[in-house]
C-alpha cells in the first residue's frame, strides 16, 4: 500500500515565521526589561533630586536607553508582516 | 493703591519685628556651580508630554529684605542647556526651526517691579512684572513668584567655604510659544501652544 503523499513545507516558510515569533518575543522582553514606558524611547532617564539645604528640586540625567512603544509597533509590525509573508510560499507535495 | 501702600507699611513692621527680615540691600548671585538651579519646561502633545530641563541659568538679583518693592535684576538661562529625555526631539527643539539656539543662545527676564506682596513665614510671594525676551522677542510678563530667605545658610551649602545668605526663588508660568513667533500655529497637532515653565533657583549672597 501506498504511503499517503508526504507535504513538505518551504524552509522559508518556516524562517518568516520563526522570524517574526523571535520579533516579536525579543521586542517584548526588550520593551519589558527597559521599564514598559508606554510613550516614545528615551536615550536618557531623568533621575529626581532634591537638594537638603535650598529644597529645591532638580532631576539628573542617567544616560540609559527605554525602549519606547513606537519601536515595540515597528518590532510588532514586521513580526505580522513576516508571518503574512510565510503564506505566500506554500506547501509542496514530496 | 491704598492696599499696596498698606502692604507696604504692614511688611515693614513686621521685617522690623523679625531678626532674620532686617534692612539690608543685597546682591544674590545665581550662578550655580552644583547644578541644582534648574527651569523645567512642560507642554501637551500626542501620547505623552513633553517635559524637559535646563540648567545653564545664571543672574543677579538685587533685594532689600526691608524693601522688596526695590527688587531688581535678571535671570538668563542658556538655550543650549535646555535637555529633553530623547536626542531626536532635542536636537528639533534647539534647531533653527523651533527655538535656534545657535542664533538665539540665551533666553532672559529682566524684572521691572514688584505687586502684590504677602507675607510668608521664611520669605514673601508677590507678582513680578518683568521682559521675558524668547528667541529675540520680548514681552512683558507678569508671574507670581516666591522669594524665601535662608539667612546665613551659604556655609552649609558651600561646605564652609564662603559665609552668607541664600535666597530662594520659585515660580511657575505658562508662555505661548506662538508669541515669541515659535512656529506660530503650526504643528499644534503635535506640540501644544503653551509652555509651562517651573523655575527653582538659588542665589548666594556672601558676606563682605
Amino acid at each position: 500500500m501506498a504511503d499517503p503523499q508526504r507535504i513538505k513545507s518551504s524552509p522559508l516558510r518556516l524562517i518568516l515565521r520563526i522570524l517574526a515569533l523571535v520579533l516579536i518575543l525579543v521586542s517584548t522582553a526588550f520593551w519589558i526589561s527597559t521599564g514598559s514606558h508606554t510613550g516614545f524611547s528615551k536615550d536618557r532617564v531623568e533621575i529626581p533630586q532634591v537638594d537638603p539645604i535650598t529644597q529645591i528640586e532638580y532631576v539628573d540625567y542617567e544616560e540609559r536607553f527605554v525602549m519606547g512603544v513606537e519601536f515595540l509597533a515597528l518590532a510588532y509590525g514586521l513580526g505580522v508582516t513576516s508571518f503574512g509573508l510565510s503564506f505566500a510560499f506554500r506547501r509542496k507535495p514530496n | 493703591m491704598q492696599t499696596v501702600k498698606s502692604l507696604l507699611i504692614t511688611y515693614a513692621i513686621l521685617c522690623a519685628g523679625s531678626p532674620s527680615l532686617q534692612a539690608e540691600v543685597k546682591t544674590y548671585d545665581f550662578e550655580d556651580p552644583k547644578g541644582v538651579n534648574n527651569v523645567s519646561f512642560l507642554l501637551d502633545a500626542p501620547l505623552e508630554s513633553i517635559s524637559g530641563n535646563a540648567k545653564g541659568v545664571s543672574g543677579i538679583v538685587t533685594f532689600d529684605s526691608a524693601n522688596p518693592n526695590a527688587v531688581s535684576g535678571n535671570i538668563t538661562i542658556e538655550t543650549a542647556s535646555l535637555t529633553a529625555t530623547n536626542n531626536k526631539l532635542q536636537e528639533h527643539m534647539l534647531g533653527k526651526g523651533w527655538l535656534d539656539a545657535a542664533s538665539h543662545p540665551v533666553i532672559t527676564f529682566v524684572a521691572k517691579k514688584i505687586s502684590k506682596i504677602e507675607e510668608l513665614k521664611d520669605g514673601f510671594k508677590a507678582q513680578l512684572t518683568g521682559d521675558f525676551t524668547l528667541k529675540g522677542v520680548a514681552k512683558e510678563l507678569t508671574v507670581p513668584v516666591t522669594f524665601t530667605y535662608l539667612p546665613d545658610m551659604l556655609g552649609k551649602r558651600s561646605n564652609g567655604a564662603m559665609e552668607g545668605d541664600l535666597l530662594v526663588l520659585r515660580s511657575t508660568f505658562t508662555i505661548k510659544r506662538s508669541d515669541y513667533g515659535i512656529k506660530p500655529g503650526q504643528n499644534l497637532d503635535k506640540v501644544a501652544d503653551e509652555i509651562e515653565l517651573r523655575l527653582a533657583i538659588a542665589g548666594a549672597a556672601p558676606d563682605a
